[in-house]
């Protein structure tokens, strides 16, 4: 570990530097010298230091200078000054600039050993701690949202941006682009993070069971209604409510929900008491809301409501540099999942992947991935996993012969049994030897494409 | 000794009893197992004394052996009396060229008992056997060990000198062995029990 620990000591006098330097390469550290405060901080400019040595009283800049530089530019470096005896005071106005210790020529050995190992210790303690922060900063910003494409990154930025106001979000994409993700890392990055997050899919209950859901009901508001129950709104005190398919509420509760948005308050279905809520709201559909606005199936008030910031989702046939970082990520989630050993996605089949139009979006990428590592046999993905794509693909919209259909099919059906002839004509539902003679007539011939081993370490 | 000369030149500078001089080459040449010969010093240590610290430089006395020293040893460790400086401590019991050819060692403070007086001969000879071992092993390339049980942990009090070993751990020895194969050097070699008699 010492070995790795960088370590520069400046001062004008050689002998300083140079017995200073001896001693410390003794203790295997990695020692390099300036002969003053200029070429100190050029040196910082080049590498970084954990440990910097400073002597006080220097020419051209002294330590005091060079300090107040090297806590503005390099925080992360710890510095000890150095001081002639009778200077003790200058020392302790270093000490108020944020110098980390001093030590007075001639240093006791002891002392300067027990320093050294103190202050390697504590900046030990302090990268820890930065990494730390940088991994669960990391973590909450991009929990699950991968995408290295200049527009993920412009919404990772507005994520940030947006996160510590209160203000509502619309969020618009195609189905399977995560918007509800998206929505979880707004709450994750508000100050709301620790309140609740209450998502409702909007268009998957009818508007009687909508209205419930969402503002709750009290004991016999209905046939059936045997106890109180509260709704997602009043669940959401404190967090954020997130509005999925937005687009599928009826007109009349978009009057309703509009109020809430206004007064923060409602009551419950067969109530009159009146409950008091604070909370988010975000919203996300994949509907062109302004179309229904003309059409007359959404509120243009609460639309703009909802609409102070919007934020659009790109399909992932826009951005496909993130296909291989979405793709490699799901690969190594399901392998892990199922509890086999699959680590790569060949180039031939991550340019399939590529290449394929993903109308489902990630999803669709992320059902893929896990149907591969399921049906896979070997240890990396390769094109015979997503033959499923190819057939689809190949098949949409082209004008087609049955028999270069049936051709393609049965190449593909072969790949995916590894050309097992008995397996793939049992699949196809027709007996070996049709099978053999619609091989002979299409003139299919097994292509080198076998690049991954069989996974013969997988125990059964 | 033959007629080759040593690995190792031990070097009185100074006035230094031989008893010392034999018992420290005699420890050297057990830990580290390589030929030590021991050598006609200088007398005066005039040179070194800094009159401000009323000690004597440590590093301008391995910077003088190093100019001036003319034997075919691989490595020279000087032996002094007097109390040892560097320019940024108060004191030193011994001091290396790290990776270099000239290693030195005090035994002016080595006697001394925590609390006062002094303690028995043993207890001294082998505080000098260790920073011996100690600074000469810096020579050949070896740093501070965090190992308790080892020579080269770093020992800033005599407290600290006492409790460590004469010995190197397993990781010091191989990469002492390490060094010792790339220098080709010449290691001693253990005589059968038939020889001993």
């Amino acid at each position: 570990m010492s070995a790795k620990i960088r370590i520069l000591v400046v001062d004008d006098e050689l002998i300083v530097r140079e017995s200073l330097k001896g001693w410390l390469k003794k203790g295997g550290y990695e020692v390099d010298t300036a002969a003053s405060g200029p070429e100190s901080l050029e040196m910082l400019e080049l590498a970084p230091y954990d440990l910097l040595f400073l002597d006080i009283m220097m020419p051209k800049m002294n330590g005091l200078e060079v300090l107040e530089i090297v806590k503005k530019r390099f925080p992360e470096t710890l510095v000890v000054m150095i001081t002639a005896y009778g200077s003790v005071e200058t020392a302790v106005k270093a000490m108020k600039n944020g110098a980390n210790d001093y030590l007075m020529k001639p240093f006791e050995p002891e002392t300067l050993a027990l320093l050294v190992e103190k202050l390697l210790q504590q900046k030990r303690i302090i990268d820890e701690n930065l990494l730390l922060k940088e991994q669960v900063a990391r973590s909450v910003r991009f929990e699950n949202i991968i995408g290295v494409s200049e527009e993920m990154q412009k919404i990772f930025e507005m994520i940030m941006d947006i996160s510590a106001t209160d203000v509502p979000v619309l969020i618009t994409g195609e189905t399977g682009t995560g918007k509800e993700l998206i929505a979880k890392a707004i709450h994750a990055k508000s100050p709301r993070k620790h309140g609740p997050f209450i998502p409702i899919n909007c268009g998957a209950f009818p508007e009687h069971l909508l209205e419930t859901e969402l503002f709750g009901h009290e004991k016999g508001a209905f046939t059936g209604a045997h106890r109180a129950k509260k709704g997602r709104i009043e669940m959401s005190h404190g967090g954020t409510l997130f509005l999925d398919e937005v687009g599928e509420i009826p007109l009349k509760m978009q009057v309703d929900l509009l109020r809430v948005l206004e007064t923060k308050s409602f009551h419950r279905v067969g109530g009159t008491e009146e409950i008091n809520v604070d909370f988010r709201i975000l919203a996300a559909t994949n509907r062109n809301l302004l179309e229904e606005i003309n059409k007359g199936n959404f509120r243009q008030d609460f639309y703009y409501r909802l609409n102070v910031i919007s934020l659009h989702i790109p399909p992932l046939r826009e951005r496909p540099e993130d296909i291989p970082v979405l793709a490699e990520h799901f690969m190594r989630r399901y392998s892990r999942e199922t509890n086999k050993d699959i680590d790569t996605i060949t180039p031939e089949a991550m340019e399939v992947l590529k290449r394929y139009p993903w109308p489902g979006n990630v999803r669709e990428l992320q059902n893929a991935i896990e149907r591969a590592v399921v049906i896979s046999k070997k240890r990396c993905l390769d094109v015979d996993e997503f033959s499923f794509l190819q057939v689809s693909q190949k098949g949409a919209g082209e004008a087609k012969s049955l028999e270069e259909i049936e051709k393609e099919h049965i190449e593909a059906m072969l790949r995916a049994h590894d050309w097992n002839i008995s397996k793939t004509a049992r699949a196809l539902k027709i007996n070996r030897v049709t099978l053999h003679k619609k091989i002979k007539k299409y003139g299919l011939k097994r292509s080198g494409q076998d690049q991954c081993k069989p996974d013969n370490s997988r125990k059964s | 000794m033959s007629g080759e000369s040593g690995v190792v030149g031990i070097v009185p500078i100074g006035e230094v009893k031989q008893v010392v001089l034999k018992i420290l080459a005699a420890n050297i040449q057990a830990v580290f197992n390589i030929p030590v010969d021991i050598l006609n010093g200088r007398k005066s240590l005039k040179k070194f004394f800094n009159p401000n610290r009323n000690q004597y430089n440590a590093i301008t006395i391995l910077d003088h052996m190093e100019r001036r020293w003319k034997q075919p040893h691989k490595r020279i460790l000087a032996v002094v009396s007097v109390d040892l400086f560097i320019p940024i401590l108060t004191y030193v019991f011994g001091e290396a060229q790290i990776n270099g050819k000239m290693a030195v060692v005090s035994t002016y403070r080595l006697n001394r008992r925590t609390g006062g007086g002094n303690v028995s001969l043993e207890r001294f000879y082998e505080r000098v056997a260790k920073v011996g071992i100690h600074e000469l092993a810096h020579t050949f390339g070896l740093v501070h060990c965090k190992e308790n049980h080892c020579v080269m942990r770093a020992s800033y009090s005599l407290r600290d000198l006492d409790y460590y070993p004469l010995y190197f751990c397993d990781y010091c020895q191989s990469m002492l062995d390490d060094v010792y194969r790339r220098m080709k050097l010449r290691t001693l070699k253990a005589r059968s029990f038939e020889d001993l008699f």
